[in-house]
């Protein structure tokens, strides 16, 4: 029974996200030439869309957490890389907007991490930056202390305080930047903190200032 | 080196998806990219057809191909069939970030992972990423695909040492390698170093595979474990610690990891033939006769589909249907295996496994007491054994032993293998094949082990230590499975343990199976009286487990 559940939820996920992944192709399609109008539609079609995909993401991350089906399968991996796929991801959803997004750091960075996992963090605080920010987002990527931080800044007004205290926890009230929903930093949370090395624990942060003055996302891992 | 351009006019795709939605938008991404020459397919078997028409230099397979084999499968196929060019880049697209995480040999693998949706720029990037690294390790991988696994060592030291962006690769591969060639030591020092730098799963899991296959079975045991705690997704290093259970004496605890991780690669032939081995093991021979039903069924269209699979199967079918007390039970286990067998026999020109199928047909036929059926079975195979000049394989002659025994004809068994015994002295792994068939050993190391696994169990039955004596008697049982002093010193040992420290249905439930392996003992055999009262003492010992369970209910 509860196999057959687990069936049910991950075959109509993959299905609905087969469904959104056909609509953002068809956006992306769509886009040439046509009216300021237009394309501000099409932009938040695209980021509605992509919010939906990485939901899912989450329901089903958090769905396998759970069921303790979900794991962190750690290695070697070049971050720069991982990073720069997930802004190609969303280049046209950046584009749309016009917000000018660059990378910092060094390239052919090696380190220690669940690649699919840490991707879909990146790609989810893309996406809902993508909303908050004025014009500019920028990921940074450096060492401190032993941790890797992939820090994402932007230019808009900033996150709340009620979320900086306590990024990813569920007891706050359900009213924040991130959509109506906290699972998107939830599960950022707890995959940072299943990222281990010896005693040491992945974790998220979140602030305002940085250097472009508006939210800093920060994920830090050993 | 080439050059790596983005210059995809000469190049030749192939794209597979069960979706042709999704086929139409990466064509058209691909279009975009200059890219001329397009298939696709929309599941493995039309893919394999292109593959052995075209060489194609990129292939975007998804993983979920509806019904029949997955992505995973059809790469595993293509590389056994050799259809695919060392320079051929083989892409596996999901829609779910959650991959299968067989970790698996090392030309199974794919190049890489794409998660839907896919966007034209992250296209653009990967294929270009992924061509360079094709190129960088192109000199590496034509060493491996022709097996000269010294010369690709020599190449992945270099990328290793100069500390490239390969590194992680040359590591792995260097690993894998070493193991091909027996290089235990090498490969042992390598993930050691690995893990001292950082614990990581694939190197736990490659260290766990040359503990094995240096014999330390406990050790591997421990970093099996690990694995899998890591990774709950790793069908490898659940099979790893079932197998060094096995080694350990303790098929039922082997058996137990087997069925729990029925969720994780459910198509998986390799993980269905070692759940029949291990419950043949422990005479649970329903779950042997429907794990083999399923190395059939998946096979089926596959590099795995093979007469032996079918000749397990009738086996196992027949050794249920000889084990069991249900008359309907054994009528069905019989008809299917006799179904199989006569399946097995048309479609086969090996004259080897038309004998071989005549002589498991004759103990199906004896399952239900078609004695006409059995000897008319059993001397077709022995008519083909005198036109082909005798018994060819190791297999053969088993099953030749097998039938003689299970058709009445003692003296012709014991003759047969006593030669056998003979022939295969000096080979300890056929020693052990062979003194599992009899009751008793026939070779003499086997023998000789049966006496001292006797002493060693009964000292510590003497001295109330009853875990400990049935843990040894159950280690010997992989050796000997019918042996019958054996099986009974469990049962025995069992009975003392739970009037030690009460009676429990797990135990029963035990005592019954190890009866059941037995239940063909013969009037006239040494042990029968102790068989009836040891058999006798479980009846009244059942009665009470289910006497208690229903008043705990009540």
């Amino acid at each position: 029974m509860k196999d057959n559940f687990d069936m049910l939820l991950a075959s109509c996920i993959h299905d609905m996200k087969n469904a959104i992944s056909l609509i953002l192709n068809s956006v992306d399609h769509l886009n040439t030439d046509c009216t300021k109008d237009t394309v501000r539609h099409l932009a938040n079609l695209n980021y509605e869309a992509s919010r939906l995909n990485n939901d899912l993401i989450h329901l089903l991350g958090v769905y396998r957490l759970g069921q303790d089906h979900l794991h962190v399968v750690i290695d070697e991996h070049d971050i720069w890389e991982v990073v720069q796929e997930q802004f190609l991801k969303n280049s046209s959803l950046m584009e749309k907007y016009g917000i000018d997004v660059s990378i910092k750091g060094e390239e052919d960075e090696q380190w220690y991490f669940d690649p699919e996992l840490i991707a879909s963090i990146i790609n989810n605080v893309l996406v809902n930056t993508v909303r908050y920010t004025k014009s500019k987002i920028q990921i940074s990527l450096y060492h401190k202390d032993d941790f890797l931080c992939i820090e994402i800044c932007d230019d808009g007004i900033g996150y709340p305080d009620n979320m900086i205290s306590s990024p990813g926890t569920t007891e706050q009230n359900l009213d924040f930047r991130n959509g109506s929903t906290k699972l998107g930093l939830y599960f950022a949370s707890k995959i940072a903190s299943m990222h281990k090395n010896g005693e040491k624990a992945g974790c998220i942060s979140l602030q305002n200032g940085g250097e472009l003055g508006g939210g800093v996302f920060r994920l830090m891992l050993p | 080196m080439p050059v790596i351009t983005d210059d995809y006019r000469d190049k030749r795709f192939l794209i597979v998806d069960d979706f042709e939605s999704f086929q139409l938008i990466l064509k058209r991404l691909l279009h975009n990219l200059n890219a001329k020459n397009i298939d696709t397919a929309v599941n493995a078997q039309k893919a394999l057809a292109l593959c052995e028409e075209h060489q194609y230099d990129v292939i975007f397979c998804d993983f979920d191909l509806g019904k029949g084999q997955n992505g995973l499968q059809l790469l595993e196929e293509l590389r056994h069939k050799k259809l695919l060019a060392s320079g051929t880049i083989f892409i596996i697209v999901t829609a779910d970030a959650s991959r299968d995480a067989v970790v698996g040999s090392l030309e199974y693998k794919p190049d890489a992972y794409m998660n839907k949706p896919i966007s034209a720029a992250e296209l653009k990037a990967r294929l270009l990423k992924s061509l360079k690294q094709k190129s960088e390790l192109d000199n590496i991988n034509r060493f491996i695909d022709s097996k000269r696994y010294a010369e690709a060592i020599v190449l992945c030291d270099k990328e290793i040492n100069a500390n490239s962006k390969q590194k992680n690769w040359c590591l792995k591969t260097k690993g894998q390698l070493l193991i091909e060639l027996k290089k235990w030591d090498e490969a042992e020092k390598l993930y050691r170093e690995v893990n001292d730098k950082r614990p990581l799963f694939w190197a736990n899991l490659g260290l766990a595979n040359v503990l094995a296959a240096t014999q330390k079975y406990e050790d591997a045991l421990a970093f099996y474990q690990q694995a899998f705690q890591e990774n709950s997704a790793s069908l490898e290093a659940y099979e790893g610690a079932a197998k060094m259970l096995i080694k350990l004496g303790d098929p039922q605890e082997a058996q137990k990891i087997l069925e729990q991780i029925s969720h994780i690669s459910s198509r998986s032939v390799s993980r269905q033939k070692l759940l029949a081995e291990v419950s043949k093991m422990n005479g649970d021979f329903d779950t042997a006769a429907k794990a083999s039903r399923k190395v059939v069924r998946l096979a089926e269209n596959s590099i795995h589909k093979s007469a032996e699979n079918e000749l397990d199967l009738a086996d196992n079918l027949t050794e249920a249907a000889l084990h069991s007390s249900d008359k309907k039970k054994i009528k069905a286990y019989a008809k299917e295996a006799l179904g199989t067998l006569h399946q097995t026999h048309r479609e086969n020109a090996d004259q080897d496994i038309k004998i071989q199928s005549k002589l498991i047909e004759s103990r199906a036929y004896v399952s239900i007491k078609d004695e006409k059926s059995s000897r008319v079975a059993l001397e077709a195979a022995e008519k083909r054994l005198s036109e082909t000049g005798g018994a060819k394989t190791l297999r053969t002659q088993l099953e030749l032993v097998r039938s003689y025994l299970q058709t009445n004809n003692k003296s012709k068994a014991n003759t047969l293998l006593s030669e056998l015994a003979e022939q295969y002295k000096d080979n300890p792994s056929i020693c052990e094949k062979l003194d599992s068939i009899l009751d008793e050993p026939v070779s003499k190391i086997g023998k000789k082990d049966v006496v001292k696994i006797n002493r060693d169990g009964i000292k510590m039955f003497d001295e109330g230590q009853y875990i400990e004596a049935s843990q040894c008697f159950l280690k010997a049982t992989q050796k000997f499975p019918k042996h019958i002093g054996i099986r009974l010193n469990i049962i025995q040992s069992l009975i003392f343990q739970m009037k030690k420290s009460g009676i429990t249905a797990e135990i029963i439930q035990q005592c019954h199976q190890h009866l059941s392996i037995v239940k063909n003992i013969t009037k006239d055999h040494p042990q029968y009286k102790r068989y009836t009262s040891i058999y006798k003492t479980i009846q009244t010992l059942s009665k009470n487990v289910t006497l208690k369970e229903s008043s705990d209910e009540g």
